[in-house]
């Protein structure tokens, strides 16, 4: 008996160390970023653009989201958004691009995507999307100030 | 075309910090998913779309024809038999039962624009995409469907449909 209670306490004491990991409320997540600040991520996902031709600009990110095997989901040209998502089987992603007038002569792109649960804060991912859709654009995409 | 039909598989073996890089499959299957019409005419074509997609059966569940965008969805049946084989004879040998797919979710996205280089033409692309789940409600595949026979298929039905929305009748 004695035996059994204190292989009852190790399992329970081992249960509890494995929950460490866990959040405490997993609702926490509706307000929840991860390590970059709002600062960094906005610089990340943004670009400005020398051209105040919206409706262009919102078909040519339309038009990359498809080349880089993205379904479009969403999209509305008065707000100036885009939505859509990338399957594949152990990788799905979903990206929304928003387009508006940053001063007289620009735009201000801002993407930012999710995949496996978490948002994406990868500089580097960010920058290939600005990448092919500078390309498309045929204009140079701006980091903004 | 012959390439991304290859590929077919390594689709699904997208790396994370890939997800945004164009790749040479790219262009592919740009090709593949896409078609110029000689008719100037955006908003006849979106039309023509449109009841294409109800002739399939698939529910118009986005559109915006500022932009061009269409998304088409439909619910059936994703059972398949080389599937049901395999539960059957796993149940058999094993005594438990495994899951198989029951349904699936399909996908079509159409964006029209005009040619770039040629404002008498439009240009249509399509994407076709499908979520399936199995008899456990788990969504079991999660796939872009890059077959070049889907593309073929659809695209002949958009140039009838063309000629139907044409003639009016």
């Amino acid at each position: 008996m004695n035996k059994f209670k204190k292989v009852s306490i190790t399992v329970a004491i081992l249960l509890l160390l494995s929950l460490q990991g866990c959040v405490k409320d997993s609702k926490q997540a509706l307000f929840k970023t991860g390590d970059a600040s709002a600062v960094e991520l906005r610089s990340f996902q943004s670009r400005v653009f020398d051209t105040i031709d919206k409706l262009k600009t919102l078909k040519t990110v339309i038009a990359t989201l498809q080349d880089l095997g993205f379904v479009i989901g969403k999209a509305d040209n008065d707000v100036g958004v885009v939505s859509g998502s990338k399957y594949a089987n152990r990788h799905s992603a979903l990206m929304t691009v928003t387009v508006r007038n940053k001063n007289e002569t620009q735009l201000l792109v801002r993407a930012s995507v999710q995949q496996h649960l978490k948002a994406v804060e990868d500089a580097a991912i960010y920058q290939d999307f600005f990448i092919a859709l500078e390309k498309a654009m045929f204009l140079k995409a701006h980091q903004v100030d | 075309m012959n390439k991304a039909h290859q590929n077919k598989s390594a689709e699904d073996e997208i790396l994370a910090e890939d997800v945004l890089k164009l790749t040479s499959d790219s262009m592919i299957l740009r090709q593949m998913q896409t078609r110029k019409y000689a008719i100037s005419d955006q908003s006849k074509v979106i039309q023509s779309a449109v009841g294409l997609l109800q002739d399939d059966g698939f529910n118009i569940e986005e559109i915006n024809s500022d932009l061009g965008v269409i998304l088409g969805a439909k619910n059936r049946e994703a059972v398949e038999a080389g599937q049901v084989a395999g539960a059957v004879i796993i149940a058999v040998i094993f005594g438990v039962s495994v899951p198989i797919d029951k349904e699936q979710k399909m996908s079509a996205s159409i964006v029209v624009s005009e040619a770039p280089s040629d404002p008498n033409s439009t240009i249509m692309r399509v994407t076709f995409s499908r979520l399936v789940w199995n008899t456990a409600n788990e969504l079991s595949k999660a796939q872009r469907l890059e077959n070049p026979e889907i593309y073929q298929t659809f695209f002949s039905k958009v140039s009838k449909s063309l000629f139907l929305t044409e003639q009016q009748i």
